[in-house]
């Protein structure tokens, strides 16, 4: 057990409850809001793929998200409803899978790679690499801050299946 | 000089052990501190009352998850040697699949799942900070749940499944918030 086993074990924890907790639900689905000021299924998968982002260039990686895009979805970024600007979540639920492939690909076969400077500047970088030094902290920080928003979608699934009912 | 070249080996070896399990600490250490932070967050100021309120379909309400957040927090404690905090009552109200939680329902008072949940983090942070952690033993058997052969596999499941509910959190304090007149978009 080392610091790629545990990221992995994380990462596809949060994939698996992610994907099931948008599976069947379309475009306009995942713009509907929960009373308060949480956010819809969209910025969250957003927000989600732009930290992902962040851990691929960190990695020496490709990056997949536009810069219009990692901005729409930053942290404190304005909340999407319906008839706002937003990437389309097809899109989204995409970057989500590509960018967990090549996390989970790099993870698994750089078995040195958390122990190497981060490519660039790590203070850029997507993500808590403000606040982080090296590539494991801001794993660490960004795989955890990840798995909290993963938990977000469950509410807003059920809200789905409930406005079906309706 | 085989000698000299083994005993250089074994030092390296245990140089590399070492720095890794204090890696492992620091993640976990970090990810536990993350955790922690968001579901006192989301139950900063919530009321016992408002602690049961239901949003739409059948998610659970905050007093479930928090409950069940510490029934997982226990396995942790156990995992490592250390005594749980909650018993038998509150495995039947809070284990996996167990019933929702209404108004009108048995449960534990939110203020006391606080000092539980508080309570589990403290040790289990110390343990984190102590440089004698070793997360290649092998989990002990007869738990609640146990998710790995090895502490470290163990606890990564544990503390993914935590974050997880706690993400869960952050809609149910929105939607007390809002009952208390207190937020609205």
């Amino acid at each position: 057990m080392n610091q790629n086993d545990i990221f992995i074990t994380i990462l596809r924890r949060n994939q698996e409850s992610l994907l099931s907790a948008i599976e069947g639900l379309t475009h306009s689905e995942m713009l509907l809001q929960l009373p308060g000021e949480g956010n819809c299924i969209n910025w969250i998968l957003g927000h989600i793929a732009s930290y992902r982002d962040g851990m691929l260039v960190d990695s020496g990686l490709r990056q997949y998200m536009q810069a219009d895009e990692i901005e729409r979805y930053a942290g404190g970024s304005e909340p999407i409803g319906p008839g706002d600007a937003c990437v389309d979540s097809t899109r989204l639920s995409e970057l989500i899978v590509v960018s967990f492939n090549d996390l989970i690909d790099w993870l698994e076969h750089d078995t040195n790679g958390l122990s190497q400077n981060p490519a660039g500047n790590i203070k850029d970088n997507i993500g808590y690499s403000g606040v982080c030094s090296t590539l494991t902290e801001h794993f660490a920080q960004n795989i955890g801050h990840e798995s909290i928003h993963v938990g977000e979608l469950n509410p807003l699934h059920e809200l789905v299946l409930e406005s079906r009912k309706r | 000089m085989n000698h000299e070249r083994d005993e250089s080996y074994k030092a390296k070896v245990g140089y590399r052990n070492l720095v890794e399990t204090i890696e492992l600490s620091r993640i976990f250490g970090l990810m536990l501190g993350r955790n922690q932070s968001a579901i006192e967050a989301g139950y900063d100021g919530i009321e016992q009352s408002d602690s049961v309120l239901q949003l739409p379909g059948r998610s659970n309400c905050m007093n479930w998850i928090l409950g069940h957040i510490a029934v997982y927090r226990d396995v942790m404690l156990m995992s490592i040697g250390k005594k749980p905090y909650v018993g038998k009552r509150e495995l039947t109200l809070y284990g996996y699949g167990s019933d929702p939680i209404y108004e009108d329902s048995a449960c534990v008072d939110i203020s006391r799942l606080a000092e539980v949940l508080d309570g589990g983090h403290a040790i289990l942070s110390e343990w984190l900070s102590l440089v004698g952690a070793d997360f290649n033993v092998e989990t002990p058997h007869g738990l609640y749940v146990r998710k790995g052969d090895t502490i470290g596999e163990h606890l990564a499941h544990l503390m993914a499944h935590e974050a997880i509910h706690a993400g869960e959190l952050g809609s149910l304090r929105e939607l007390a918030l809002v009952r208390m007149g207190k937020g609205w978009k």
